[in-house]
Protein backbone atom coordinates (compact mmCIF):
# COMPACT_ATOMS: atom_id res chain seq x y z
CA UNK A 1 0.00 0.00 0.00
CA UNK A 2 1.41 3.38 -0.63
CA UNK A 3 -1.29 5.32 0.33
CA UNK A 4 -0.37 7.40 2.97
CA UNK A 5 3.02 6.44 2.39
CA UNK A 6 5.56 10.01 1.82
CA UNK A 7 8.04 9.80 -1.14
CA UNK A 8 10.58 12.55 -0.36
CA UNK A 9 11.21 14.94 -3.60
CA UNK A 10 12.21 18.56 -4.53
CA UNK A 11 9.21 18.69 -6.87
CA UNK A 12 7.25 21.84 -7.12
CA UNK A 13 4.43 19.85 -5.95
CA UNK A 14 6.54 18.80 -2.54
CA UNK A 15 7.22 22.40 -2.52
CA UNK A 16 3.77 23.79 -2.01
CA UNK A 17 2.65 25.11 0.72
CA UNK A 18 0.29 22.32 2.66
CA UNK A 19 -2.06 23.99 3.00
CA UNK A 20 -2.70 25.01 -0.61
CA UNK A 21 -2.20 21.73 -1.31
CA UNK A 22 -5.20 20.73 1.04
CA UNK A 23 -7.48 23.53 -0.27
CA UNK A 24 -6.61 21.90 -3.72
CA UNK A 25 -7.52 18.35 -3.19
CA UNK A 26 -10.41 20.13 -1.58
CA UNK A 27 -11.60 22.33 -4.31
CA UNK A 28 -10.52 19.33 -7.02
CA UNK A 29 -12.67 16.50 -5.21
CA UNK A 30 -15.61 19.32 -5.47
CA UNK A 31 -15.03 19.82 -9.00
CA UNK A 32 -14.87 16.45 -10.01
CA UNK A 33 -18.76 15.90 -9.48
CA UNK A 34 -19.19 19.03 -12.16
CA UNK A 35 -18.02 16.60 -14.98
CA UNK A 36 -20.41 14.71 -16.66
CA UNK A 37 -19.74 13.65 -20.63
CA UNK A 38 -16.14 12.69 -22.26
CA UNK A 39 -14.63 16.34 -22.89
CA UNK A 40 -14.83 17.08 -19.12
CA UNK A 41 -13.52 14.14 -18.09
CA UNK A 42 -10.48 14.11 -20.29
CA UNK A 43 -10.02 17.51 -18.92
CA UNK A 44 -9.95 16.40 -15.70
CA UNK A 45 -7.60 13.63 -16.22
CA UNK A 46 -5.64 15.59 -18.12
CA UNK A 47 -5.22 17.96 -15.22
CA UNK A 48 -4.67 15.26 -12.89
CA UNK A 49 -1.99 13.74 -15.00
CA UNK A 50 -0.40 17.20 -15.16
CA UNK A 51 -0.24 17.33 -11.75
CA UNK A 52 1.24 13.40 -11.38
CA UNK A 53 3.99 14.96 -13.83
CA UNK A 54 4.63 17.84 -11.49
CA UNK A 55 5.32 16.36 -8.62
CA UNK A 56 8.21 13.63 -9.93
CA UNK A 57 6.56 10.76 -8.19
CA UNK A 58 7.84 7.90 -10.59
CA UNK A 59 4.75 6.78 -12.71
CA UNK A 60 5.28 3.26 -12.35
CA UNK A 61 5.06 3.57 -8.28
CA UNK A 62 1.56 5.46 -8.02
CA UNK A 63 0.56 2.82 -10.94
CA UNK A 64 1.45 -0.09 -8.49
CA UNK A 65 -0.07 1.76 -5.35
CA UNK A 66 -3.40 1.92 -6.28
CA UNK A 67 -3.23 -1.44 -7.55
CA UNK A 68 -5.02 -3.02 -4.51
CA UNK A 69 -8.01 -0.18 -5.22
CA UNK A 70 -8.45 -1.48 -8.88
CA UNK A 71 -10.53 -4.04 -7.47
CA UNK A 72 -13.03 -1.54 -6.38
CA UNK A 73 -12.83 0.33 -9.36
CA UNK A 74 -13.90 -2.74 -11.30
CA UNK A 75 -16.45 -3.88 -9.38
CA UNK A 76 -18.20 -0.24 -9.68
CA UNK A 77 -17.56 -0.39 -13.35
CA UNK A 78 -19.29 -3.90 -13.66
CA UNK A 79 -22.23 -2.30 -10.87
CA UNK A 80 -22.99 0.62 -13.83
CA UNK A 81 -22.66 -1.31 -16.78
CA UNK A 82 -25.65 -3.99 -16.02
CA UNK A 83 -27.43 -1.48 -13.59
CA UNK A 84 -28.02 1.46 -16.07
CA UNK A 85 -30.44 0.79 -18.41
CA UNK A 86 -30.22 4.01 -20.65
CA UNK A 87 -29.56 4.08 -24.46
CA UNK A 88 -29.64 1.48 -27.18
CA UNK A 89 -28.99 -2.19 -26.45
CA UNK A 90 -25.72 -3.44 -27.21
CA UNK A 91 -25.65 -6.96 -25.91
CA UNK A 92 -27.73 -9.45 -24.41
CA UNK A 93 -27.23 -12.50 -21.76
CA UNK A 94 -30.33 -13.86 -20.85
CA UNK A 95 -32.40 -11.70 -18.41
CA UNK A 96 -29.13 -9.60 -18.64
CA UNK A 97 -28.81 -6.44 -21.09
CA UNK A 98 -25.95 -4.39 -21.10
CA UNK A 99 -27.08 -0.73 -22.79
CA UNK A 100 -24.75 1.76 -24.15
CA UNK A 101 -25.99 4.30 -21.07
CA UNK A 102 -24.33 1.74 -18.63
CA UNK A 103 -20.73 1.40 -20.35
CA UNK A 104 -20.44 5.26 -20.99
CA UNK A 105 -22.13 5.36 -17.33
CA UNK A 106 -19.36 2.37 -15.98
CA UNK A 107 -16.71 4.17 -17.40
CA UNK A 108 -17.24 7.89 -16.20
CA UNK A 109 -17.99 6.53 -12.74
CA UNK A 110 -14.83 4.57 -12.19
CA UNK A 111 -12.97 7.16 -13.90
CA UNK A 112 -14.30 9.66 -11.17
CA UNK A 113 -13.08 7.05 -8.52
CA UNK A 114 -10.05 6.70 -10.14
CA UNK A 115 -9.62 10.31 -10.18
CA UNK A 116 -9.99 10.92 -6.44
CA UNK A 117 -8.50 8.17 -5.72
CA UNK A 118 -4.99 9.44 -7.54
CA UNK A 119 -5.62 13.12 -6.20
CA UNK A 120 -5.29 11.77 -2.66
CA UNK A 121 -2.32 9.46 -3.66
CA UNK A 122 -0.46 12.16 -4.73
CA UNK A 123 -1.09 14.80 -1.55
CA UNK A 124 0.11 11.63 0.67
CA UNK A 125 2.86 11.13 -1.22
CA UNK A 126 4.26 14.30 -1.80
CA UNK A 127 3.11 15.92 1.57
CA UNK A 128 4.70 14.44 5.21
CA UNK A 129 1.97 13.62 7.45
CA UNK A 130 2.91 16.32 10.03
CA UNK A 131 2.57 18.89 6.98
CA UNK A 132 -0.34 18.01 6.72
CA UNK A 133 -1.00 18.46 10.41
CA UNK A 134 0.54 22.04 10.36
CA UNK A 135 -1.86 22.81 7.81
CA UNK A 136 -5.07 21.69 8.84
CA UNK A 137 -4.16 23.70 12.43
CA UNK A 138 -3.84 27.31 10.23
CA UNK A 139 -6.30 26.48 7.58
CA UNK A 140 -8.77 25.82 10.45
CA UNK A 141 -7.33 28.37 12.87
CA UNK A 142 -10.29 30.77 12.68
CA UNK A 143 -12.66 28.07 13.87
CA UNK A 144 -10.85 29.39 17.56
CA UNK A 145 -13.16 31.95 17.74
CA UNK A 146 -15.94 29.59 18.56
CA UNK A 147 -14.02 27.82 21.15
CA UNK A 148 -13.18 24.54 18.85
CA UNK A 149 -9.43 23.48 20.03
CA UNK A 150 -8.14 23.32 16.93
CA UNK A 151 -4.56 23.42 18.38
CA UNK A 152 -4.95 21.04 20.65
CA UNK A 153 -6.64 18.55 18.38
CA UNK A 154 -3.47 18.68 15.79
CA UNK A 155 -1.35 18.44 18.60
CA UNK A 156 -3.17 14.88 19.01
CA UNK A 157 -2.62 14.17 15.55
CA UNK A 158 0.56 14.66 15.71
CA UNK A 159 1.55 12.63 18.54
CA UNK A 160 -0.67 10.07 17.08
CA UNK A 161 1.66 10.19 13.89
CA UNK A 162 4.12 10.36 16.10
CA UNK A 163 4.13 7.28 17.72
CA UNK A 164 2.49 4.78 15.28
CA UNK A 165 6.40 3.19 14.68
CA UNK A 166 6.64 3.16 18.73
CA UNK A 167 3.34 1.26 18.90
CA UNK A 168 4.29 -1.17 16.07
CA UNK A 169 7.79 -1.79 17.86
CA UNK A 170 5.69 -2.44 20.65
CA UNK A 171 3.44 -4.53 19.50
CA UNK A 172 6.20 -7.03 17.91
CA UNK A 173 7.82 -7.39 21.39
CA UNK A 174 4.59 -8.11 23.33
CA UNK A 175 4.11 -10.89 20.68
CA UNK A 176 7.34 -12.36 20.67
CA UNK A 177 7.12 -12.28 24.53
CA UNK A 178 4.21 -13.77 24.32
CA UNK A 179 4.93 -16.20 21.89
CA UNK A 180 7.53 -17.61 23.84
CA UNK A 181 5.12 -18.38 26.25
CA UNK A 182 3.44 -20.61 24.10
CA UNK A 183 0.75 -18.03 22.20
CA UNK A 184 -0.16 -19.09 18.97
CA UNK A 185 -1.19 -15.99 16.87
CA UNK A 186 -1.83 -17.15 13.45
CA UNK A 187 -3.19 -20.57 14.29
CA UNK A 188 -5.78 -22.70 16.70
CA UNK A 189 -9.51 -22.20 18.02
CA UNK A 190 -11.18 -19.41 18.44
CA UNK A 191 -11.06 -19.25 22.53
CA UNK A 192 -7.27 -19.50 22.09
CA UNK A 193 -7.13 -17.08 19.64
CA UNK A 194 -9.30 -14.13 21.83
CA UNK A 195 -6.51 -15.12 24.80
CA UNK A 196 -4.01 -14.16 22.17
CA UNK A 197 -5.20 -11.01 21.49
CA UNK A 198 -5.88 -10.20 24.95
CA UNK A 199 -2.74 -10.88 26.32
CA UNK A 200 -1.38 -8.19 23.77
CA UNK A 201 -3.75 -5.69 23.79
CA UNK A 202 -3.49 -5.76 27.84
CA UNK A 203 -0.08 -4.62 27.71
CA UNK A 204 -0.19 -2.37 24.79
CA UNK A 205 -3.21 -0.73 26.09
CA UNK A 206 -1.44 -0.29 29.92
CA UNK A 207 2.06 0.85 28.47
CA UNK A 208 0.36 3.09 26.07
CA UNK A 209 -1.62 4.78 29.51
CA UNK A 210 1.69 4.79 30.97
CA UNK A 211 3.49 6.67 28.80
CA UNK A 212 0.79 9.60 27.47
CA UNK A 213 1.18 10.10 31.48
CA UNK A 214 5.18 10.39 31.22
CA UNK A 215 4.47 12.34 27.48
CA UNK A 216 2.15 15.26 29.25
CA UNK A 217 4.91 15.24 32.55
CA UNK A 218 8.03 15.78 30.04
CA UNK A 219 6.09 18.33 28.23
CA UNK A 220 5.15 20.45 30.91
CA UNK A 221 8.71 20.13 32.23
CA UNK A 222 9.78 21.99 29.00
CA UNK A 223 6.77 24.84 29.32
CA UNK A 224 4.53 23.74 27.16
CA UNK A 225 1.12 25.38 28.24
CA UNK A 226 -0.78 24.92 25.20
CA UNK A 227 -1.13 27.19 21.70
CA UNK A 228 -1.89 30.24 23.32
CA UNK A 229 1.37 32.77 21.85
CA UNK A 230 3.40 29.29 21.15
CA UNK A 231 5.30 29.78 17.98
CA UNK A 232 6.24 27.38 15.37
CA UNK A 233 9.24 25.44 14.36
CA UNK A 234 8.04 24.34 10.92
CA UNK A 235 7.30 27.96 9.28
CA UNK A 236 4.51 28.11 6.78
CA UNK A 237 5.03 30.21 3.99
CA UNK A 238 2.46 30.50 1.39
CA UNK A 239 4.10 31.44 -2.44
CA UNK A 240 3.51 32.07 -5.97
CA UNK A 241 3.37 29.10 -7.14
CA UNK A 242 0.72 28.08 -4.55
CA UNK A 243 -1.65 30.95 -5.97
CA UNK A 244 -1.25 29.62 -9.46
CA UNK A 245 -2.23 26.04 -8.90
CA UNK A 246 -5.35 26.89 -7.25
CA UNK A 247 -6.19 29.71 -9.73
CA UNK A 248 -5.49 27.30 -12.11
CA UNK A 249 -8.18 25.08 -10.13
CA UNK A 250 -10.67 27.76 -10.18
CA UNK A 251 -10.09 27.88 -14.22
CA UNK A 252 -10.30 24.01 -14.39
CA UNK A 253 -13.43 24.56 -12.48
CA UNK A 254 -14.93 27.00 -14.78
CA UNK A 255 -13.63 25.35 -17.93
CA UNK A 256 -15.45 22.05 -16.53
CA UNK A 257 -18.75 24.26 -15.88
CA UNK A 258 -18.61 25.90 -18.96
CA UNK A 259 -18.25 22.68 -21.08
CA UNK A 260 -20.66 20.42 -19.00
CA UNK A 261 -23.57 19.14 -20.52
CA UNK B 1 20.04 -30.01 25.29
CA UNK B 2 23.02 -29.38 23.17
CA UNK B 3 22.50 -26.04 21.51
CA UNK B 4 24.39 -25.89 18.01
CA UNK B 5 24.99 -22.63 15.81
CA UNK B 6 25.89 -23.74 12.05
CA UNK B 7 26.77 -20.84 9.87
CA UNK B 8 23.44 -19.29 10.73
CA UNK B 9 22.93 -16.08 8.72
CA UNK B 10 19.99 -13.43 9.65
CA UNK B 11 19.05 -10.78 7.08
CA UNK B 12 15.88 -8.96 8.06
CA UNK B 13 13.41 -7.88 5.28
CA UNK B 14 15.37 -9.87 3.32
CA UNK B 15 14.62 -9.26 -0.55
CA UNK B 16 12.97 -5.78 -0.01
CA UNK B 17 15.32 -2.34 -0.19
CA UNK B 18 15.01 -2.40 3.50
CA UNK B 19 16.97 -5.32 4.08
CA UNK B 20 19.55 -5.65 6.67
CA UNK B 21 22.03 -8.21 7.32
CA UNK B 22 21.99 -8.90 11.73
CA UNK B 23 23.98 -12.13 11.83
CA UNK B 24 26.56 -13.82 9.26
CA UNK B 25 28.49 -16.78 9.46
CA UNK B 26 27.59 -17.70 13.33
CA UNK B 27 29.14 -21.02 14.48
CA UNK B 28 28.65 -21.46 18.11
CA UNK B 29 28.30 -24.71 20.36
CA UNK B 30 26.62 -24.80 23.59
CA UNK B 31 26.99 -27.76 25.84
CA UNK B 32 24.20 -28.64 27.87
CA UNK B 33 24.37 -27.73 31.57
CA UNK B 34 26.70 -24.55 31.00
CA UNK B 35 26.47 -20.80 31.55
CA UNK B 36 26.92 -19.07 29.12
CA UNK B 37 27.16 -15.20 29.02
CA UNK B 38 26.91 -13.22 25.15
CA UNK B 39 28.44 -9.84 25.36
CA UNK B 40 28.05 -7.58 22.75
CA UNK B 41 27.99 -3.85 21.72
CA UNK B 42 24.06 -2.77 21.36
CA UNK B 43 23.52 -3.70 17.24
CA UNK B 44 26.03 -6.57 17.55
CA UNK B 45 23.59 -9.01 16.94
CA UNK B 46 22.76 -10.41 20.27
CA UNK B 47 19.14 -10.08 20.60
CA UNK B 48 19.02 -11.57 17.06
CA UNK B 49 20.92 -14.41 18.12
CA UNK B 50 18.64 -15.34 21.03
CA UNK B 51 15.61 -15.33 19.19
CA UNK B 52 16.88 -17.96 17.19
CA UNK B 53 17.16 -20.20 19.55
CA UNK B 54 13.47 -21.03 20.52
CA UNK B 55 12.21 -20.32 16.55
CA UNK B 56 10.92 -17.02 17.08
CA UNK B 57 13.24 -15.93 13.98
CA UNK B 58 14.35 -18.61 11.59
CA UNK B 59 17.73 -18.42 9.81
CA UNK B 60 17.92 -17.42 6.17
CA UNK B 61 21.05 -19.26 5.75
CA UNK B 62 22.57 -21.91 8.01
CA UNK B 63 20.67 -23.94 10.67
CA UNK B 64 19.99 -24.08 14.21
CA UNK B 65 19.58 -27.69 16.46
CA UNK B 66 18.40 -27.56 19.88
CA UNK B 67 18.67 -30.92 21.39
CA UNK B 68 16.93 -33.11 18.22
CA UNK B 69 14.87 -30.25 17.04
CA UNK B 70 16.56 -28.26 13.96
CA UNK B 71 15.45 -25.23 12.64
CA UNK B 72 16.65 -24.82 8.80
CA UNK B 73 17.08 -22.20 6.79
CA UNK B 74 15.43 -24.26 4.16
CA UNK B 75 12.08 -25.51 5.48
CA UNK B 76 9.36 -23.65 7.16
CA UNK B 77 9.74 -24.59 10.64
CA UNK B 78 6.28 -26.38 12.04
CA UNK B 79 5.34 -27.41 15.51
CA UNK B 80 7.72 -24.84 17.51
CA UNK B 81 5.47 -25.45 20.67
CA UNK B 82 7.48 -28.16 22.00
CA UNK B 83 10.67 -26.18 21.25
CA UNK B 84 9.34 -23.28 23.52
CA UNK B 85 8.66 -24.73 26.09
CA UNK B 86 11.74 -26.20 26.14
CA UNK B 87 13.93 -22.91 25.40
CA UNK B 88 12.26 -20.23 28.35
CA UNK B 89 13.16 -16.84 27.00
CA UNK B 90 13.73 -13.78 29.62
CA UNK B 91 13.21 -10.55 27.34
CA UNK B 92 14.37 -7.30 27.79
CA UNK B 93 11.97 -5.56 31.16
CA UNK B 94 9.72 -8.80 30.81
CA UNK B 95 7.27 -6.98 33.20
CA UNK B 96 5.74 -5.77 29.73
CA UNK B 97 4.50 -8.73 29.08
CA UNK B 98 2.08 -9.35 32.08
CA UNK B 99 -1.22 -9.02 31.46
CA UNK B 100 -3.65 -10.99 33.70
CA UNK B 101 -6.14 -10.05 36.65
CA UNK B 102 -4.08 -12.34 38.89
CA UNK B 103 0.16 -13.04 39.60
CA UNK B 104 -1.36 -16.39 40.03
CA UNK B 105 -2.88 -16.44 36.43
CA UNK B 106 -0.44 -14.78 34.76
CA UNK B 107 2.11 -17.00 36.06
CA UNK B 108 -0.16 -19.96 34.95
CA UNK B 109 -0.72 -18.65 31.31
CA UNK B 110 2.50 -20.56 29.82
CA UNK B 111 2.65 -23.72 31.25
CA UNK B 112 -1.80 -24.10 30.60
CA UNK B 113 -0.63 -22.98 26.97
CA UNK B 114 1.91 -25.98 26.47
CA UNK B 115 -0.91 -28.18 27.76
CA UNK B 116 -0.24 -28.93 31.37
CA UNK B 117 -3.56 -29.15 33.17
CA UNK B 118 -4.76 -26.11 35.34
CA UNK B 119 -3.85 -28.00 39.18
CA UNK B 120 -0.27 -28.53 37.79
CA UNK B 121 -0.22 -25.23 36.49
CA UNK B 122 -1.08 -23.92 40.13
CA UNK B 123 1.38 -26.35 41.62
CA UNK B 124 4.13 -24.71 39.51
CA UNK B 125 3.00 -21.08 40.15
CA UNK B 126 3.58 -21.04 44.04
CA UNK B 127 6.80 -23.33 43.22
CA UNK B 128 7.83 -20.95 41.05
CA UNK B 129 7.16 -17.80 42.95
CA UNK B 130 9.17 -19.32 45.48
CA UNK B 131 12.08 -19.53 43.21
CA UNK B 132 12.04 -16.03 42.49
CA UNK B 133 11.95 -15.06 46.08
CA UNK B 134 8.20 -13.65 46.52
CA UNK B 135 5.61 -14.31 49.28
CA UNK B 136 2.53 -16.61 48.82
CA UNK B 137 0.50 -13.88 49.53
CA UNK B 138 1.30 -12.54 46.31
CA UNK B 139 0.01 -15.04 44.18
CA UNK B 140 -4.17 -13.38 44.71
CA UNK B 141 -2.78 -9.88 44.03
CA UNK B 142 -2.98 -7.97 40.28
CA UNK B 143 0.59 -7.43 38.75
CA UNK B 144 -0.14 -4.26 38.15
CA UNK B 145 -0.41 -3.36 41.96
CA UNK B 146 3.21 -4.73 42.55
CA UNK B 147 6.33 -2.82 42.72
CA UNK B 148 8.60 -2.86 39.38
CA UNK B 149 11.20 -5.06 40.48
CA UNK B 150 8.20 -7.28 42.04
CA UNK B 151 6.62 -7.41 38.63
CA UNK B 152 9.65 -8.49 36.81
CA UNK B 153 9.92 -11.45 39.44
CA UNK B 154 6.78 -12.55 38.54
CA UNK B 155 7.09 -12.18 35.00
CA UNK B 156 10.33 -14.69 35.24
CA UNK B 157 8.33 -17.09 37.60
CA UNK B 158 5.97 -17.44 34.27
CA UNK B 159 9.07 -18.57 32.01
CA UNK B 160 10.15 -20.74 35.45
CA UNK B 161 6.71 -22.30 35.71
CA UNK B 162 7.19 -23.70 31.85
CA UNK B 163 10.20 -25.56 33.45
CA UNK B 164 12.15 -25.43 30.61
CA UNK B 165 15.59 -26.85 30.33
CA UNK B 166 17.54 -23.95 28.51
CA UNK B 167 16.78 -19.74 30.20
CA UNK B 168 17.67 -17.55 28.20
CA UNK B 169 18.27 -14.34 29.86
CA UNK B 170 18.22 -10.65 28.09
CA UNK B 171 19.75 -8.12 30.12
CA UNK B 172 17.26 -9.50 32.97
CA UNK B 173 18.40 -6.77 35.81
CA UNK B 174 18.13 -3.75 33.02
CA UNK B 175 17.10 -0.84 35.16
CA UNK B 176 17.11 -2.09 38.77
CA UNK B 177 18.65 -0.60 41.71
CA UNK B 178 22.02 -2.25 42.83
CA UNK B 179 20.69 -4.81 45.46
CA UNK B 180 17.65 -5.68 43.24
CA UNK B 181 20.73 -6.69 39.95
CA UNK B 182 22.82 -8.18 42.89
CA UNK B 183 19.84 -10.80 44.22
CA UNK B 184 18.66 -11.71 40.94
CA UNK B 185 21.71 -12.51 39.46
CA UNK B 186 22.02 -14.91 42.41
CA UNK B 187 18.91 -16.38 42.30
CA UNK B 188 19.55 -17.40 38.35
CA UNK B 189 23.09 -18.61 39.82
CA UNK B 190 21.01 -20.88 42.23
CA UNK B 191 18.42 -21.88 39.54
CA UNK B 192 21.23 -23.06 37.01
CA UNK B 193 23.04 -24.90 39.65
CA UNK B 194 20.31 -26.57 41.14
CA UNK B 195 17.93 -27.17 38.68
CA UNK B 196 20.86 -28.25 35.69
CA UNK B 197 19.43 -25.57 33.21
CA UNK B 198 21.73 -24.48 31.11
CA UNK B 199 21.80 -20.44 31.14
CA UNK B 200 22.02 -18.02 28.36
CA UNK B 201 22.48 -14.68 29.78
CA UNK B 202 22.89 -11.50 27.47
CA UNK B 203 24.24 -9.01 29.50
CA UNK B 204 26.33 -5.44 29.28
CA UNK B 205 27.82 -5.90 33.07
CA UNK B 206 31.58 -7.42 32.52
CA UNK B 207 31.47 -8.08 35.75
CA UNK B 208 28.39 -10.16 35.95
CA UNK B 209 29.89 -12.26 32.50
CA UNK B 210 33.07 -12.58 34.48
CA UNK B 211 31.82 -13.88 37.96
CA UNK B 212 28.71 -16.32 36.52
CA UNK B 213 29.62 -17.49 33.39
CA UNK B 214 31.87 -20.81 32.69
CA UNK B 215 32.04 -19.45 28.50
CA UNK B 216 31.47 -15.82 27.25
CA UNK B 217 30.73 -15.22 23.56
CA UNK B 218 31.74 -12.23 22.37
CA UNK B 219 29.45 -10.80 19.72
CA UNK B 220 30.83 -8.07 17.07
CA UNK B 221 28.66 -6.36 13.98
CA UNK B 222 26.95 -9.27 13.79
CA UNK B 223 29.28 -12.40 14.00
CA UNK B 224 31.05 -14.44 16.85
CA UNK B 225 34.27 -12.59 17.56
CA UNK B 226 35.69 -14.82 20.09
CA UNK B 227 34.28 -17.76 22.83
CA UNK B 228 36.03 -18.81 25.19
CA UNK B 229 36.33 -19.20 29.10
CA UNK B 230 36.32 -15.85 31.18
CA UNK B 231 39.85 -15.99 32.17
CA UNK B 232 40.85 -16.49 28.04
CA UNK B 233 38.40 -13.54 27.00
CA UNK B 234 39.52 -11.02 29.67
CA UNK B 235 43.37 -11.92 29.60
CA UNK B 236 43.46 -10.20 26.19
CA UNK B 237 42.69 -6.95 27.63
CA UNK B 238 43.62 -4.59 24.69
CA UNK B 239 41.40 -6.19 21.67
CA UNK B 240 38.24 -5.96 24.05
CA UNK B 241 39.36 -2.09 24.73
CA UNK B 242 39.80 -2.20 21.05
CA UNK B 243 36.44 -3.03 20.57
CA UNK B 244 34.92 -0.75 22.77
CA UNK B 245 33.70 -3.10 25.25
CA UNK B 246 34.37 -2.93 28.80
CA UNK B 247 36.27 -5.17 31.26
CA UNK B 248 35.65 -5.78 34.77
CA UNK B 249 36.64 -3.11 37.17
CA UNK B 250 38.64 -5.74 39.11
CA UNK B 251 41.27 -6.36 35.97
CA UNK B 252 41.47 -3.19 35.40
CA UNK B 253 42.63 -2.36 38.80
CA UNK B 254 44.95 -5.68 38.75
CA UNK B 255 46.64 -4.38 35.42
CA UNK B 256 46.78 -0.77 36.77
CA UNK B 257 48.94 -2.56 40.50
CA UNK B 258 50.64 -4.46 38.31
CA UNK B 259 52.34 -1.61 36.58
CA UNK B 260 53.01 0.25 39.30
CA UNK B 261 54.16 -2.33 40.74
CA UNK B 262 56.27 -4.36 38.40
CA UNK B 263 54.94 -7.42 39.85
CA UNK B 264 52.41 -9.98 38.48
CA UNK B 265 49.43 -10.87 40.35
CA UNK B 266 49.02 -14.59 39.42
CA UNK B 267 45.23 -14.78 39.99
CA UNK B 268 42.97 -13.78 36.96
CA UNK B 269 41.18 -11.38 39.48
CA UNK B 270 38.05 -12.01 37.53
CA UNK B 271 36.23 -10.86 40.58
CA UNK B 272 36.27 -9.06 43.80
CA UNK B 273 37.10 -12.26 46.04
CA UNK B 274 40.06 -13.21 43.68
CA UNK B 275 41.34 -9.74 43.43
CA UNK B 276 41.01 -9.69 47.30
CA UNK B 277 43.31 -12.67 47.37
CA UNK B 278 45.51 -11.74 44.69
CA UNK B 279 45.79 -8.59 45.83
CA UNK B 280 47.24 -10.63 49.17
CA UNK B 281 49.50 -12.45 47.60
CA UNK B 282 51.01 -9.75 45.86
CA UNK B 283 52.00 -8.08 49.11
CA UNK B 284 52.69 -10.92 51.17
CA UNK B 285 55.71 -11.37 48.21
CA UNK B 286 56.29 -7.78 48.47
CA UNK B 287 56.82 -8.16 52.18
CA UNK B 288 58.96 -11.33 51.48
CA UNK B 289 61.81 -9.49 49.11
CA UNK B 290 61.83 -6.14 51.78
Amino acid sequence: MIIGRYVPGNSVIHRMDPRAKLLLVFFYVGIVFLANNGVTYAILTAFTLLLLFLSQVPFLFVLKGIKPVLWVVLFTFLLHVFMTKEGSVLYQIGPFAIYEGGIQQGIFISLRFLLFVLITTLLTLSTTPIEVTDAIESLFGPLKRFRIPVHELALMMSISLRFIPTLMDETEKIMKAQAARGVDFYGGPLGERMKAIVSLLVPLFIHSFKRAEELAIAMEARGYRGGEGRTKYRVLTWKGIDTVLLLAVAILAAALFLLRS
Amino acid sequence: MDIVFEQVEHIYQANSPFSQRALYDVNLSIKSGTYVAIIGHTGSGKSTLLQHLNGLLQPTKGMVCVDDYVIHSAKQAKQLKPLRQKVGIVFQFPEHQLFEETVEKDICFGPINFGVSEEEAKRRAKVALSLVGLPEEVLNKSPFDLSGGQMRRVAIAGILAMEPDVIVLDEPTAGLDPKGRKDLMEMFARLHREKQLTTILVTHSMEDAAKYADYIVVMHKGTVWKTGTPQQIFHDLDSLLHLGLDVPETVLLKRRLEEKMGQEIPSPCLTMEQLIAGIKQLFAKVNEHE
